[in-house]
Parts: structure tokens; sequence; C-alpha cells
């Protein structure tokens, strides 16, 4: 969006996505996501990225929206009936956004409603969404020991120690250790003036990645963020437990209180990410050097720097 | 029929999600939190670190400062043990607020009624368990009744504040974790041991 390489892009549609908070390094994501001439998103709640948006179209929530649920994450092999039992306000769910918008832009393959769609998920069952009403859930038999007659899937139809998929792709078949791109080895000059390492893969046991924060309920129970330290490297350089310090990295800096922490290494500050404003962890992560084969961005071994908020 | 509520120590690991199985369960706002688990640590203790929760709640005092300052006597210690409040007789005075040592008298922020933990007792009459209790995903809280306590004790120390008690395989429980006030402890160490 920035550079306009390979091509100008112009409009974004986001659906569900607190890109602004969620991506790495923040400060190229709002201005990459304000240089757009149009910026549509979909959401639940308003964040702080439906805030920068031209349109924000308030989508439905699972209590709001007659659907098949196939949790592909936990059972794969299941099916499950969600039936809409409220409506707020204009509301509509995202499946009938895009195709209202499909047959508008006149796009051709769009389904009318959920429940054409949800006919259509649920076709090589042959069931209809309203005969699955009263079947409720579907399983398919559990088949032990299907690897006996199938092999496992995999090319070769066998475990894989090392990954032919990878390999074949052009990639190293076993994982192996790389060097973060900054790091006191990889740029000492650079972690003489960021001596810390920074992670920000702790999480809170109540909120959910940029989630929840708004429930009041958690919030009672974990009401602002906390950047954590170990005590008595924290105590070593001046700092006190529960004050705003500032935590800074080549690309940026955030400020959030401190705790002051035993169970952490002297040489790592750790930040949970999912927080607003000046307290979000991503202002310092990188976005430019991205993890071999996968592309995922660095958000563990950073570099940064902490000193007391005023100083 | 005496019921003791009990904490597994070693089990819990702070998810929190007794606290809001409590404020749905009781339909609270923000403000009251009439179960709480505390963060012990990060700690060091013998050369080692160590981070342990403990979930809090009303204890259901056995001498209970709260029904003994209640003008209107709208506290009542029912067959379980449990100090149930009578809503139709509380006038919202709060003095049983101020009277708690535990800070577990709660105050609604919009009725300005007091609002206690009664170990959900219209939910164990129809034969189930506290919301807490059934909701903890670590198998950390038990309402059980006294006669039936054997397997939960053997080889734990344990701990007794009124109805709440304490156990856990790693930690020696001697000591009241609460302490009430000087010199009036309700605390009976050593009827388990």
């Amino acid at each position: 969006m920035l550079t306009g390489i390979p091509y100008p892009i112009k409009g974004l549609y986001l659906h569900g996505s607190n890109a602004l908070i969620s991506y790495a390094n923040t400060q190229q994501v709002r201005e990459a996501l304000l240089s757009l001439d149009f910026f549509a998103a979909v959401d639940l709640f308003h964040t702080p990225t439906t805030q920068i948006a031209d349109i924000v179209l308030p989508a439905a929530t699972w209590l709001e929206r007659d659907f098949v649920i196939s949790s592909v994450q936990v059972s794969p092999d299941g099916v499950h009936l969600q039936q809409k039992v409220a409506q707020i306000g204009e509301c509509r769910s995202d499946v009938n956004i895009l195709n209202q918008l499909a047959q508008r832009m006149g796009l051709g393959f769009f389904f009318e409603n959920e429940q054409k769609l949800a006919d259509y998920v649920l076709s090589p069952l042959g069931i209809s969404f309203e005969d699955f009403k009263g079947l409720k859930h579907f399983y398919i038999p559990v088949q032990y020991r299907k690897y006996e007659a199938d092999g496992f899937r995999t090319p070769s139809g066998k475990i894989e120690l090392t990954s032919s998929i990878v390999a074949d792709a052009g990639g190293d078949a076993l994982p192996h250790y790389v060097e973060p791109f900054e790091s006191p080895y990889s740029t000492p000059d650079l972690a003489k003036e960021f001596p810390f390492m920074l992670t920000t893969g702790g999480l809170s046991p109540v909120y959910r990645h940029t989630e929840l924060r708004n429930v009041p309920w958690l919030r009672e129970i974990d009401p602002n963020l906390r950047v954590i330290m170990n005590d008595e490297m924290g105590l070593s350089m001046g700092f006190e437990n529960g004050r705003f310090v500032i935590v800074e990295s080549p690309r940026g800096r955030m400020r959030a209180r401190l705790r002051l922490d035993p169970g952490i290494a002297p040489s790592v500050v750790q930040v949970v990410h999912g927080w607003p404003d000046e307290e979000n962890v991503n202002l310092l992560t990188d976005d430019e050097h991205l993890a071999e084969m996968v592309g995922s961005t660095c958000l563990r071994g950073l570099l940064c720097r902490v000193y007391k908020d005023g100083s | 029929m005496d019921r003791l509520f009990l904490v597994d120590l070693d089990r819990c690991f702070g998810c929190h999600t007794c606290e809001v199985a409590c404020k749905q369960e009781k339909d609270l706002p923000v403000g009251p939190r009439l179960i709480q688990v505390l963060e012990l640590g990060p700690r060091r203790v013998a050369g080692r670190v160590h981070r342990d929760f403990v979930p809090t709640l009303c204890c259901q005092c056995t001498e209970a400062p709260c029904m003994e300052i209640c003008p209107t006597g709208s506290l009542i210690r029912d067959s379980d043990g449990v100090v149930r409040l009578d809503e139709s007789q509380c006038t919202g005075c709060h003095l049983c607020v101020i009277a708690c040592p535990y800070g577990f008298m709660g105050s609604h922020p919009d009725s300005l009624k007091v609002v206690k933990c009664d170990f959900c007792c219209n939910l164990v009459e129809k034969g189930l368990d506290p919301s807490c209790v059934s909701h903890c995903p670590a198998n950390a809280l038990h309402l059980r009744p006294k006669s039936d306590l054997a397997e939960f004790l053997s080889c734990r120390h344990c701990m007794r504040i009124g109805q709440l008690v304490y156990v856990s395989r790693i930690w020696k429980l001697s000591s009241p974790i609460l302490n009430p006030k000087k010199g009036e402890s309700n605390v009976q160490k050593d009827e388990y041991h």
C-alpha cells in the first residue's frame, strides 16, 4: 500500500481484523491504512481500526445468525447447527454482507442468503439446512487406524521425520536455528543501545489477542497492561514496581506500567500484546524481516531499551 | 448438613473463570467481587521462584461479624453452616460491609443492596454445585458435606477458616492466609490433621 509496488492499492475491505493493533509495526500500518482512498471495516465492536475506516458495518455475532459450524481446529469430523436467537440493531452476518456486495457488483458466484450457503456447505451430506434443524449435529463415524488402509496424508504416505513438502518448496527439511535479525550476537552494536530482548508472546488469562478489553467483568480482573522485567535488574536500574516506563525499539516506543518479577531472565522484557494506543507493543515490532518459508513477522526476539517515563 | 468449601491450592492456575461464573450467576456488575483469585508472587521461596493463585471468598465465619452487627437480623446461618442474606429484611445500611474483616460483603452499585456469597444455596438446593465450582476448569473448588472430605484431606496440609478449607500438598498451611481481627481467630487448625 505504501510503495504502490507491484501495483497501487486504493481501497481495502477488512473483516474482523484489528489490524491497527495486531499487525507488526503499528506506525507503518497506520500510515498504510490512512494512505488508502477508501477503507471499509466490518467488526462486532468498534476497535482502533474501525475508528479510522471510512465505513463501518456492524457484524452479527454467532447468536445473531443461522449457520453451520465446523470447528476444524478442534473436531474436523463434526458439524453443528447454530440457530439465530437475537437481532441487535441492523447487524448482518459477514456472509450476508459479502454475498450482497457480490450481488450488487455482479460478481456472479454468490448465495442469496445464509441458508443457501448452509445448504451448499451441507450438500456433501445430502441434506439441507432445514433438514439439519432436526439433526442439530452430525459426526463422521470414528474410524481408527485409517493409515493401515490409506497411509498418512504426506507425499510418501508415511510418517515423515523430515518434511518433504518444505524441501520441495526449496526450504530446509529439518528445522534449524536462525539467530534473530537483531540480537546481541547478530547486531552487537545495536544491542549496546538496546540492551534487552523483547518478547510479546505472554498472554493475559482473560483476554485473547486484541479482543475482550471492552468486557467490564474482564477489565475488572485485569485492568491494565504491565511491562514485565526481572526484579533485581529493574531495582538495579532504579525502577519501581507499578510506575510508568517507556519501552523503545529501533521502530518506535510505547508506555505502560512496570511489573518487577523474579520469574523472568534479567536480559528479557516481556509485554503482552493486544492493548491499544500507547500500550500497544506492536509499535515496537518489525515488519520487514520475515520468517523463512512461513512469512510471519518476528514478535519475540527483538531488541529494546527501557527507561523511566519522563526521564 | 454442615457443608465445607474446599479450595485445592495446587490445582488453581489463575484463569479467573470462577469470578466470571459468579458474576453471571449472581447477575453482578463491576464492583462487588464475591470470589476473587489472588496472585501470590511471582516470589522467591528458598531460592526458587514460585507463583501461586489463591481463590478467596466469604468463609462464612464461625462467629460472623456481619451477623452480629446486622440491626435487622437479615443475616441468618442456615443448617449447612452458610450465612444467608434475607433480602426482604435488608435495609442496605452497609454495617455488615464495614464489619466484615475480609471485605467480602459486597455492595451493589445500582440498588445499593448488600450482596453476599451464600455458596449458591439456591443451586445447591437443586442438587447442583455453586457456579464457581461447576465452572472451574482446574477442579480446584469443591463444596462437600463435612462427612465426605476424606479423599481431599489425605496426604494434604489443610487449613480451615469458617466453612472454607484450603488444601495443598506443596505448602504447609499452618497460619491463616487472611488474618481475621487481632485476638479473634476463627481458624480451627488442628481439626483435620
